[in-house]
C-alpha cells in the first residue's frame, strides 16, 4: 500500500519536475514569441505609417509649386520653400499626436494653414514619434539632376519596444526624393 | 446516519481495493502502473502539446516578423524606386528635352512613320547612365538606410531606362481639310516607359511608370506664318486715318471723321524679323544668296480683302516722309551713295518722248521723278498736299473738301518698318499701295550757270494744248518764275505731244474703290518689293515685282504663287484665297505628291483657331472651369493652372513652368464682353516654359507685360495666347504693354484687341515681340455696319499705334522650326507599377 502510495507521489513529483523543466521554457518563449508579436505589429503600423506619408508626399511632388505659390501669397514671404514647409514645427506637432481617429492635417508655415492636407491614420500611444524631415541634397557634382533643389525627405515612425517587454526603441526609415522648382 | 452513508462507500471503496490485491492482484498491479503512466503521460502530452503550440506559435511570430521586417524593406525600396522614377521622368518632361533633341534628334524631325514604332534608350545610354548615376549621388546621403557591417552599404541604384513605343501621328491625314488647318506631320504621341531599378538589403525593386507622351510644336499655326495677319478688312480705307506731316511726322492735329474724330498719334509699326536694320547709303546692298537667307526669316503680311462681301481691295496709303534729314521717302529702296541717306530721284531717260538737251544749245538738263507719300499738314501750306497742286482734281484754297482732307490722310498700318528701320516683307492679300509720284526738270545754262527746276503739275489735255501752242516755251507750265534763256519750246520739248506730257504728269496711285476686286492701283508688293530695289533703281509700275519674277517659280518655300502673282490682273498682288506654307525648301511642294512637306495649303481667310490643328489631338493639359460660379474663380485657378509665383505677392512675378498646349474650358454663358474676360495674370508674366494658352470662349485681358528672355534678338521661350472666340483686352498701367507672345484671335464674330470702355489708363499703346493674329484692325466708316460697334475696333482703341515684331521663331518654314517642338509628358492616362526587379 505505501509503495504503491509513494509510486503515486513520485509520479506527481516527476510530474512536477516535467511541468517545471518544460513549462517554465514555454512559457519564456511564449513571452518572447509574444513580444515578436506585437514586435511585428508595430513594425507593420510604423510601414502602414510610413507609407501613406510617402505616397502623400509624392503626389505632392506634382503640385509643388502650387503649394508654394499658395504659400507664399497667404503669408507673403517669398522666401518659402516646400523644405520649409515640410519641416514646419506646427506641422510636426500634428502628427505626432496621438488618438483614435483618422487627422486631417492641413500643411502649414508659421501657423498659417495651407489649403493642402494630410490624412494620417490615428497613431497608437506605442509610437512616440511620426516625423518629416526634409533636407536639401547636394546636386552640384550630378550632371543630369542638378541645377535645381532637390529635397530628401526622411519618414521617420519610432515606437519604444519597452510596452512589449523591450526597452530599446525601434524605428522605420523611409525616404523619397523631389525636386523643388 | 449521515456518517455511514458517508463512510460506506468508503467502505466499499476499501473492500474493493483489497479484494483486488488479494484475489486479484496482476489485475490490480497492472491498473495501479496505467494511472501512474497516465499521469506522466498527461504530463507529457501536454507539455508536448504546450512545445508544439508554442513553437508554432514562435514560428508563426518569426515568419511574420520576418514578414514585417521584409514589408519595411520592401517599401523602403519601392519608395526609393519611385522616386528616382519621378526625377527622371520630370527631367523628361523638363530639361530632358535638350538632351533628347542631341541624343535623339529624328525624335523632332521625323515622321512617325520615319521614326518607327518605338525607341529603347537602355541603362548603357549616357541619358540613363547619367541619371543613374545621379541618383546615386541622392541615395548615398541616405545615412539612415546605410546597413551596418563590412558587406553593408546604401541603396542601389541598378538601371533606368526609357522606352517610347506606340508611336504614332497626331495628323495622318493628308485631306485638303487637314491641310487647310495646318499640319505637321512630325507630331507625333506615344507611349513612353520610365524604369528605375534599386537594390536595398539584398531586395530589388523596379518602379516602371507608363505616361501618354506628346511630340508637339510650339507653333500654333498657319498663322503664324505672318507677323501681322488680319483675316478680313471692313472696308478699303481702313487702315488710312493718320495724319502725317510732310517729312514724315505724325500730325498731331488732325482729326479722322471716321474715327469718330480721333487723332491717331502713332502708326503701328511691323517688323518682320529681328534683323530690321537701319539702311544707310554706306551700306552694301545684299548679294543675291544673302538676299535669299533675309527672305527665308521674313514674317509675312496677310491683309483680308475688304468690303462685306470680302471681294475687294484694301488701300494702303504710304505716309509721307520727306525730309532728307530724317531719311528718304517712306524706304520705297536702298538710298544712294550720298552724304544724306536719301533715295536717288528716279532718271526719265525717255529720248523717244522728250528731247535731250543736246538738242538745244546752251542748256543742260534732267528730268527725274520722285515718289513720294500722302501727308496732311505742313508749315505754311495748311492744304498738304493739296497746296502742292500734287493731286489731279484736289482743290487747293479756302474751298478744301473736308472728303479730300480725309483722303489724304495715310495709313495708320506700317507693315514695311519705318524710315529708320526697314522691314521687308511679302504682302499676302489684294493690298494695293496707295502713294504719288512727281516729275521734276532740273537743269543749268551752260553759259551763266544759271539754275533752273520745276515741277511739272497736271493739266487737262485741253490746257495742254494751249501751253503747247506755237512758239510757247516751258514756262507757260509753271514751273518756275522768269524765262528760260535760251528758250526751250514746248513743242520741241514734248516729241508726242500729250502722250509724252502725261508721262511726267503727278501720278496719284490712289485706287478708285470698285466692287471688282483688284481692278485699279499698284500692288503694295510691287512698289516694296521685299524692299529689295536696287540703289537708283525704280520699279516699273506696269510690270510684275522681281519677286513674282520667273526665277521664283520653283522658290514657293520663299515666295509662294509667284506665278500666280506675275500673272494677276494687278501685276503682283498676291492671291489670297489659297496659298501654302511649306516645311522644307526642297522643291516638292504638291502637297498630294508630297504631303510631308506642305505645312499649309488653303485660305487663310477661313482660319479659325476651333478649326485648327491646335485642338485637333494637340492638347496636353485641360483646365475644366465649367464647375465655377464666378469669372473670380475662374481667375484664380487659371492663374495658378498656368504659373508659379517668383517673389513675394505684391512685387512679384508668374513664371510659366509647364510646357505644353494648355487648353482653359470656361464656365458655359461666358460672354466675349470685359467683365466675363479672364485676366492672364495680375503680376507681370516671365515665360521659363513654351507654352499654348487657348481659351475656348470669353476674352482674355492682358493686365500685365509678359516676357521671356531674348536670344539673337527675338523672345527665345516661345508663348501663344488663342482665343477661341474672344477679345483680347490690354490693360493694367503705363503707357505700353509689352507682349512676348503670339495672340491670336480668330472667330468670325470677335477677334480685335481693345482697351477696357471705361479705363483711361490702360496702355493706348503696345509692343508684341511674335506676331498678331486678329479677325480684323481696321476701321469702320459707318458704326451702325458694324454689329461688334458697341467695343469699338482695334484701331480706334490704340491711337498711340503700337509695334509688332516678328519672332522668327513661329515661322514653319523655318529651318528652326524643329526646335519649334517639344516633348510633354502628360499628367493623365498614366499608371506608376512597382515589382521585384529581376537579377
Amino acid at each position: 500500500m505505501n509503495l504503491r502510495r509513494g509510486l503515486s507521489l513520485v509520479e506527481i513529483m516527476v510530474a512536477s519536475v516535467v511541468i517545471a523543466l518544460a513549462v517554465g521554457p514555454l512559457l519564456g518563449l511564449l513571452s518572447s514569441s509574444n513580444r515578436m508579436s506585437n514586435a511585428s505589429i508595430y513594425e507593420e503600423m510604423a510601414v502602414h505609417y510610413a507609407r501613406e506619408i510617402c505616397d502623400q508626399l509624392l503626389s505632392l511632388g506634382q503640385r509643388e509649386s502650387e503649394i508654394v505659390n499658395d504659400a507664399r501669397i497667404m503669408t507673403g514671404n517669398p522666401s518659402i520653400s516646400l523644405g520649409s514647409i515640410l519641416n514646419d514645427s506646427g506641422f510636426q506637432a500634428r502628427l505626432e499626436e496621438h488618438g483614435d481617429n483618422t487627422k486631417v492635417i492641413p500643411l502649414q508655415t508659421n501657423g498659417t494653414s495651407l489649403p493642402v492636407r494630410f490624412t494620417v491614420s490615428p497613431l497608437n500611444k506605442v509610437f512616440s514619434r511620426r516625423r518629416i524631415t526634409a533636407t536639401t541634397v547636394n546636386s552640384s557634382t550630378n550632371s543630369i539632376m542638378k541645377g535645381e533643389n532637390y529635397l530628401k525627405i526622411r519618414v521617420q515612425v519610432a515606437w519604444k519596444a519597452s510596452l512589449s517587454g523591450n526597452d530599446s526603441s525601434r524605428e522605420v526609415n523611409m525616404a523619397v526624393f523631389l525636386k523643388e522648382n | 446516519m449521515v456518517r455511514q452513508k458517508n463512510n460506506l462507500p468508503y467502505k466499499k471503496s476499501l473492500g474493493l481495493a483489497i479484494n483486488s490485491v488479494v484475489k486479484n492482484r496482476p489485475v490490480i498491479e497492472f491498473k495501479g502502473s496505467k494511472r501512474r503512466g497516465f499521469l506522466l503521460g498527461v504530463v507529457l502530452l501536454v507539455s508536448l502539446l504546450m512545445a508544439v503550440f508554442i513553437f508554432s506559435f514562435n514560428s508563426i511570430v518569426r515568419q511574420r516578423n520576418i514578414q514585417a521586417h521584409h514589408l519595411m524593406i520592401s517599401e523602403t525600396t519601392g519608395y526609393l524606386a519611385i522616386s528616382g522614377l519621378s526625377l527622371l521622368a520630370e527631367k523628361l518632361n523638363s530639361s530632358f528635352e535638350t538632351t533628347l533633341k542631341s541624343s535623339c534628334p529624328e525624335l523632332f524631325t521625323k515622321t512617325a512613320a520615319e521614326f518607327g514604332n518605338s525607341l529603347h534608350i537602355n541603362s548603357n545610354s549616357a541619358i540613363c547612365s547619367n541619371a543613374r548615376n545621379d541618383f546615386q549621388n541622392f541615395l548615398n546621403t541616405l545615412e539612415d538606410l546605410h546597413e551596418p557591417g563590412l558587406l553593408g552599404g546604401y541603396p542601389v541604384c541598378l538601371a533606368m531606362e526609357i522606352k517610347l513605343e506606340n508611336v504614332q501621328s497626331l495628323n495622318p491625314d493628308t485631306t485638303a481639310e487637314q491641310f487647310q488647318m495646318g499640319r505637321d506631320p512630325v507630331e507625333k504621341c506615344g507611349q513612353l516607359t520610365v524604369k528605375c531599378s534599386v537594390e536595398y538589403r539584398g531586395l530589388r525593386r523596379e518602379a516602371s511608370m507608363t505616361r501618354q507622351f506628346r511630340v508637339i510644336s510650339m507653333i500654333p499655326g498657319p498663322f503664324s506664318r505672318f507677323s501681322l495677319f488680319v483675316k478680313r478688312t471692313p472696308y478699303p480705307d481702313s487702315y488710312n486715318a493718320l495724319g502725317v506731316k510732310f517729312d514724315g511726322a505724325i500730325d498731331n492735329t488732325y482729326r479722322h471723321p471716321p474715327a469718330g474724330g480721333k487723332t491717331f498719334t502713332g502708326p503701328l509699326v511691323v517688323f518682320n524679323g529681328t534683323d530690321s536694320i537701319a539702311v544707310t547709303s554706306s551700306m552694301p546692298e545684299r548679294s543675291l544668296i544673302e538676299d535669299k537667307e533675309h527672305l527665308r526669316s521674313r514674317g509675312w503680311v496677310f491683309l483680308g480683302p475688304s468690303a462685306p462681301g470680302g471681294d475687294e481691295a484694301v488701300f494702303v496709303k504710304i505716309p509721307s516722309g520727306f525730309d532728307p534729314s530724317a531719311g528718304g521717302h517712306f524706304m520705297l529702296g536702298w538710298p544712294s551713295a550720298s552724304a544724306l541717306p536719301v533715295l536717288a530721284p528716279e532718271v526719265v531717260d525717255d529720248s523717244s518722248s522728250f528731247a535731250p538737251h543736246t538738242e538745244f544749245i546752251g542748256h543742260e538738263y534732267s528730268l527725274g521723278g520722285r515718289y513720294q507719300g500722302f501727308y496732311t499738314w505742313e508749315e505754311g501750306n495748311q492744304y498738304g498736299v493739296g497746296g502742292k497742286n500734287l493731286w489731279p482734281g484736289l482743290s487747293a484754297g479756302a474751298a478744301f473738301e473736308p472728303a479730300d482732307h480725309i483722303r489724304s490722310a495715310s495709313t495708320w498700318l506700317y507693315p514695311y518698318g519705318n524710315q529708320n528701320r526697314e522691314s521687308r516683307t511679302l504682302i499676302v492679300g489684294p493690298v494695293l499701295a496707295g502713294f504719288l509720284k512727281f516729275c521734276f526738270i532740273r537743269g543749268r545754262n551752260t553759259s551763266t550757270a544759271d539754275e533752273y527746276k520745276g515741277l511739272w503739275a497736271n493739266m487737262p489735255e485741253s490746257m495742254f494744248n494751249i501751253r503747247a501752242a506755237t512758239n510757247k516755251t516751258l514756262e507757260s507750265f509753271g514751273l518756275w518764275s522768269g524765262n528760260l534763256s535760251p528758250p526751250i519750246y514746248a513743242l520741241d520739248f514734248f516729241k508726242n505731244g500729250f502722250e509724252s506730257f502725261k508721262k511726267l504728269m503727278p501720278y496719284n496711285s490712289l485706287p478708285n474703290p470698285s466692287p471688282i476686286m483688284h481692278g485699279n492701283g499698284i500692288a503694295f508688293n510691287l512698289i516694296f518689293d521685299f524692299m529689295k530695289y536696287q540703289r537708283d533703281y525704280y520699279p516699273n509700275l506696269m510690270a510684275a515685282p522681281g519677286i513674282a519674277g520667273e526665277a521664283f517659280d520653283a522658290e514657293r518655300f520663299l515666295v509662294p504663287q509667284a506665278e500666280e502673282m506675275r500673272n494677276c490682273a494687278v501685276k503682283g498682288l498676291h492671291p489670297h484665297n489659297k496659298m501654302g506654307i511649306f516645311l522644307k525648301e526642297n522643291g516638292h511642294y504638291d502637297p498630294n505628291s508630297n504631303p510631308d512637306n506642305c505645312y499649309f495649303m488653303g485660305d487663310p481667310g477661313k482660319l479659325t483657331i476651333l478649326d485648327s490643328n491646335l485642338l485637333s489631338g494637340r492638347i496636353t493639359h485641360t483646365l475644366d472651369l465649367r464647375k465655377c460660379d464666378t469669372t473670380e474663380e475662374e481667375q484664380e485657378a487659371t492663374e495658378r493652372f498656368l504659373f508659379k509665383t517668383a517673389g513675394n505677392e505684391s512685387t512679384g512675378i508668374n513664371e510659366t513652368y509647364k510646357t505644353g498646349i494648355f487648353l482653359i474650358v470656361r464656365r458655359n454663358g461666358v460672354a466675349d464682353s470685359f467683365a466675363d474676360a479672364l485676366i492672364l495674370s495680375k503680376k507681370p508674366v516671365k515665360l521659363v516654359k513654351p507654352l499654348i494658352v487657348i481659351v475656348d470662349k470669353g476674352s482674355l485681358v492682358l493686365k500685365q507685360d509678359i516676357t521671356s528672355a531674348i536670344a539673337d534678338g527675338a523672345p527665345a521661350t516661345l508663348c501663344t495666347l488663342a482665343l477661341g472666340n474672344g477679345h483680347f483686352f490690354i490693360d493694367g498701367t503705363g503707357s505700353s504693354r509689352i507682349i512676348h507672345a503670339y495672340m491670336a484671335s480668330l472667330s468670325p464674330s470677335a477677334g480685335r484687341m481693345l482697351r477696357p470702355p471705361a479705363s483711361a489708363s490702360a496702355p493706348k499703346h503696345f509692343q508684341i515681340s511674335g506676331g498678331l493674329a486678329l479677325t480684323e484692325i481696321g476701321l469702320y466708316e459707318n458704326p451702325n455696319s458694324d454689329p461688334l460697334n458697341h467695343l469699338s475696333t482695334t484701331m480706334s482703341n490704340f491711337t498711340q499705334g503700337g509695334e509688332i515684331q516678328y519672332n522668327p521663331r513661329f515661322n514653319p518654314s523655318s529651318p528652326a522650326m524643329a526646335d519649334s517642338r517639344v516633348f510633354v509628358i502628360e499628367n493623365s492616362s498614366g499608371k506608376i507599377s512597382i515589382e521585384g526587379a529581376g537579377t
